[in-house]
């Protein structure tokens, strides 16, 4: 609701090495990035139940 | 869709916190001795040296930077103090000639020489502006070198039991590694909440430019970051050395990206100028935690790895999507 | 057929604890350029986010085209032929122009089975549309290759492209310079011609009484009124956008100028480009006004003063003795303070509290045995300046991005008057501040120099340096043109001394 002269993306030479890659995903949507945390965190789960068989000799 | 809001944003603040606390208990009431006064020990032991490093990361991160040459710096202050306190008459000393110095001589002796890495560091990166990420890159392999060309990559132990005692005894029911870490973690609270240094540090982190403007001493401040930083590494070192009975070029390799994602699971976000001293606890026992969890299941080594590397992803991806989301 | 062409009817929207909008109404004809104006927190821009799906409505109704309609979201708004140009750009500066045109709707072409972006169409459809609105950009470079202002051109290109019926435009000059200000009008009446109907959203009384065709005023989210804008006058715009009457602008200024104290000689930059051989003094308790167009390196001079930019020549003396900055420390200890153009770059430190924001020049004072801050002092310098500059926040702790620009800037008054400065550079003090808060800001400068500080005030809006200057320098390209007296000053003699270019 303010109606300040706004640039919310700041000088890009005041960004450090981080924020510059992160930058890079400025055009994807949240919904994509959502489903790649999803995809890892599922990711998780099997890598441990596939150790856990894998440790037990099951695997 | 504002009310929805709220359930989201505590979830993925939340996230990796909640997954792991599941985790636990799910290990808890499946196995043995999970939940015992040993494995408690167990934990604790582990989550201190860790949780200072983490400490010394967090300034790093809290200005916008970062630190990559903790693991190595780490690995330095352990053979470092590894070379000072072994037996006098152990058959492979390091150094035979060197002077048999209690360990509280030699710990400060080893955190004096990391600080002026830090100081380099800090220099580096405040006065010649090279970006933290290259310079401490840089930093990481200059140590790593420094820590063959001495130890001349042989792997060191045969301690003195004085040094050992440090890591394996304790004061009644706490052992001496979690004293160290409280101390530790109340100086780091004073310094975030009490001190000017604390206030320039958010601010630093919080936009630069506006806290030059305001008066802040960039330069100075950030150079005493870093220092502080190796400072914490170089205690970090000399209790992972107890604690492992050995020390070697080896030592440390890897510990910074579990320090980075122990802070940012735990608050300390790349948004810059935000973070406290309980988050990076908890952050530190989440991964701690979520390593005993794998061991308790019996998890393939080498799964226990991936494992990790996922959950530092998923860490850095919601790092990156507050960010976006942010702004 | 009704004789407009989107209606808005007794809309309510309430957020936690506040009404947003009550019972708010708009009325949109075609062929018109409709100015819909209030203070800040009036609801115009929530008015228009309900319009467009981004916020659910309470009550109330939407017609367009003599039918109600629920649009449910900006991509849909777009589809009907409802573009909104935001405040905030949200560009993407590493793609192409062309295709931050297009996002969303790229053109497609299909190869075979597969559907893929068609290049050569959006390249070329986007040149025509940025021919135009008179852009000469190339649309195949980046857009982030280009200024802030011209982001915010091809923001309205990207609107104009959508072959719209309804243009809403949120404070659309805000970042241009007077020249692109006139491009920007030239488009709006072209589109106007077309038969389009544009919602103008500004503060801006001029740009406001000279575009557009009707004026609808908000105020705490209600709907006040809209009239023929050629029946309107700037005051009685004020009036009923604030609910009071406001006699003046400006308060009345009680200050005496006294002698001089603050003197510059010669101060010259080490970019030739910029400011050169600048000299001027400031007396005691007097407010001098910096006057000059974009460009003219004010903003540059007074960085240098403070330290933040490097000068190769001049001296900078405060009674009788000389300073020595180079960083904007040297320049606090030395009892100057400057409060610059851009606070959310350069001023507020956004993710820190309002009591961190204010104390953080002046820690020094506040510390226990040397080391420990002393949070009940700090607490007790902020609840004062909250009360002496009355700071509208709910506590010292919240987040100082979460205040208005207002309260942002009182806040950053505060933290420079916790050191006690001499001299106060105010780097354009009220731009983006609604019209009752820039008032308190009037008053808070005024009472200042009554106290004897001696205040720099740049300033880009002509009535605010005659309502407010004991004295005015004129700069143009660098150079100090001249200074004119308080009394004497008008638009004209002001724009003369910034036009004189060499």
């Amino acid at each position: 609701m303010e109606n300040e002269k706004k640039d919310p993306r700041r000088d890009p030479s005041q960004l450090n090495a981080i924020e510059k890659l992160y930058e890079k995903f400025r055009g994807v949507p949240l919904k994509y990035i959502d489903i790649f945390i999803g995809l890892c965190a599922a990711a998780f789960f099997a890598v441990v139940i596939l150790g856990m068989l894998k440790g037990r000799g099951l695997l | 869709m504002e009310k929805k809001f709220n359930i989201k944003k505590f979830l993925s603040n939340n996230a990796i916190i909640i997954l792991i606390a599941i985790l636990a208990l799910v290990v808890g009431f499946s196995t043995q001795n999970f939940f015992s006064a040993n494995n408690l020990k167990n934990l604790i032991a582990n989550v201190s040296p860790r949780f200072i490093i983490a400490c010394g990361v967090s300034g790093c991160l809290i200005t916008k930077g970062t630190d990559l040459s903790a693991g190595r710096q780490v690995g330095l202050a352990a053979c470092l103090s590894a070379m000072m306190l072994q037996s006098v008459d152990y058959a492979a000393r390091m150094l035979p000639g060197f002077p048999d110095i209690p360990w509280f001589l030699a710990l400060p002796i080893v955190m004096v020489i990391m600080g002026c890495f830090g100081a380099v560091n800090g220099c580096v990166i405040a006065y010649l502006k090279v970006p933290p990420f290259i310079a401490t890159l840089g930093m990481q392999t200059i140590v790593y070198g420094l820590c063959s060309v001495i130890t001349d990559n042989q792997p060191m132990g045969g301690f003195k039991s004085s040094y050992s005692r440090v890591a394996l005894g304790s004061l009644g029911p706490i052992p001496y590694l979690a004293i160290f870490a409280i101390i530790v973690g109340l100086f780091m609270w004073f310094l975030y909440n009490k001190t000017r240094h604390g206030k320039y540090m958010y601010a630093i982190g919080g936009n630069e430019n506006a806290a030059q403007v305001a008066g802040v001493n960039v330069t100075a401040t950030l150079i005493r970051i870093y220092i502080l930083a190796a400072v914490l590494y170089g205690l970090a070192g000399f209790l992972v050395g107890a604690k492992a009975g050995g020390a070697s070029t080896a030592t440390g390799f890897g510990y910074e990206l579990e320090a980075i994602a122990a802070c940012t699971i735990g608050g300390v976000s790349t948004n810059g100028g935000v973070g406290k001293v309980p988050g990076i606890l908890v952050g530190v026992l989440v991964f701690e935690i979520l390593k005993i969890c794998l061991q308790f299941l019996r998890v393939d080594p080498a799964y226990t790895f991936i494992a990790q590397g996922l959950v530092i992803i998923v860490a850095v991806a919601l790092d990156l999507r507050k960010y976006l989301a942010k702004k | 057929m009704s004789e407009y062409r989107l209606e808005m009817r007794g809309v309510v929207k309430t957020f936690p604890g506040v009404k947003a909008l009550d019972h708010a109404q708009l009325k949109l004809r075609p062929g018109t350029v409709h100015a819909l104006m209030g203070e800040n927190g009036a609801g115009k821009s929530t008015l228009m986010k309900c319009m467009f799906g981004i916020y659910h409505m309470d009550e109330g109704e939407v017609l367009y085209e003599g039918e109600p309609v629920e649009i449910k979201g900006p991509l849909d708004a777009l589809n009907r032929g409802i573009a909104m140009v935001h405040q905030e750009l949200q560009p993407i500066p590493e793609r192409s122009i062309g295709e931050n045109i297009y996002v969303g709707r790229y053109p497609t072409k299909k190869v075979g089975p597969i559907t893929i972006i068609d290049h050569e169409k959006m390249y070329e459809d986007a040149a025509r549309v940025l021919k135009e609105v008179h852009l000469n950009f190339d649309p195949k470079a980046k857009l982030g290759s280009l200024s802030v202002s011209q982001m915010q051109l091809v923001e309205i290109a990207k609107a104009v492209s959508a072959d719209c019926k309804v243009l809403i435009l949120d404070e659309p000059t805000s970042s241009l310079t007077a020249a692109e200000v006139e491009a920007l009008f030239t488009i709006v009446d072209e589109l106007r011609s077309k038969g389009v109907s544009i919602v103008y959203i500004s503060h801006k009384m001029d740009e406001i009484l000279r575009i557009s065709d009707e004026v609808t005023i908000m105020r705490d989210g209600q709907y006040i009124g809209t009239w023929s804008s050629k029946d309107l006058t700037t005051d009685f715009i004020i009036t009923k956008m604030v609910g009071r009457e406001l006699s003046n602008l400006y308060p009345t200024r009680e200050n005496v100028p006294g002698e001089v104290v603050f003197e510059v000689k010669d101060f010259t930059s080490i970019n030739p480009k910029s400011f050169r051989h600048a000299s001027f003094t400031v007396r005691k308790g007097e407010i001098l006004g910096v006057a000059g167009l974009v460009g003219a390196q004010r903003t540059e001079l007074m960085e240098g003063l403070f330290g933040l930019r490097c000068h190769s020549a001049g001296t900078i003396t405060y009674k009788g003795k000389e300073l020595k900055i180079s960083q904007p420390r040297d320049a606090i200890n030395n009892g100057i303070a400057m409060l610059t153009e851009d606070r959310r770059a350069t001023g507020i430190l956004g993710v820190l509290s309002i009591a961190d924001n204010v104390s953080v020049s002046s820690l020094n004072k506040y510390l226990i045995g040397g080391i420990m801050l002393d949070d009940k002092k700090i607490e007790q310098l902020v609840q004062d300046n909250v009360a002496k500059l009355s700071i509208k926040t709910p506590s010292s702790k919240t987040l100082i991005q979460s205040l208005s620009g207002g309260n942002q800037q009182k806040v950053l008054i505060s933290r420079w008057l916790a050191n006690d400065p001499d001299v106060f550079i105010l780097d354009e003090p009220t731009r983006g501040i609604d019209v009752g808060a820039k008032y308190e800001i009037y008053c808070i400068i005024a009472e200042l120099a009554k106290q004897g500080k001696s205040i720099i005030m740049i300033s880009s809006e002509m009535s605010e340096l005659i309502g407010m200057s004991d004295r005015i320098m004129v700069m143009c390209d660098g150079r100090v043109t001249g200074f004119i007296d308080g009394k004497d000053a008008n638009q004209e003699n002001i724009m003369a001394l910034a036009t004189q270019f060499e």
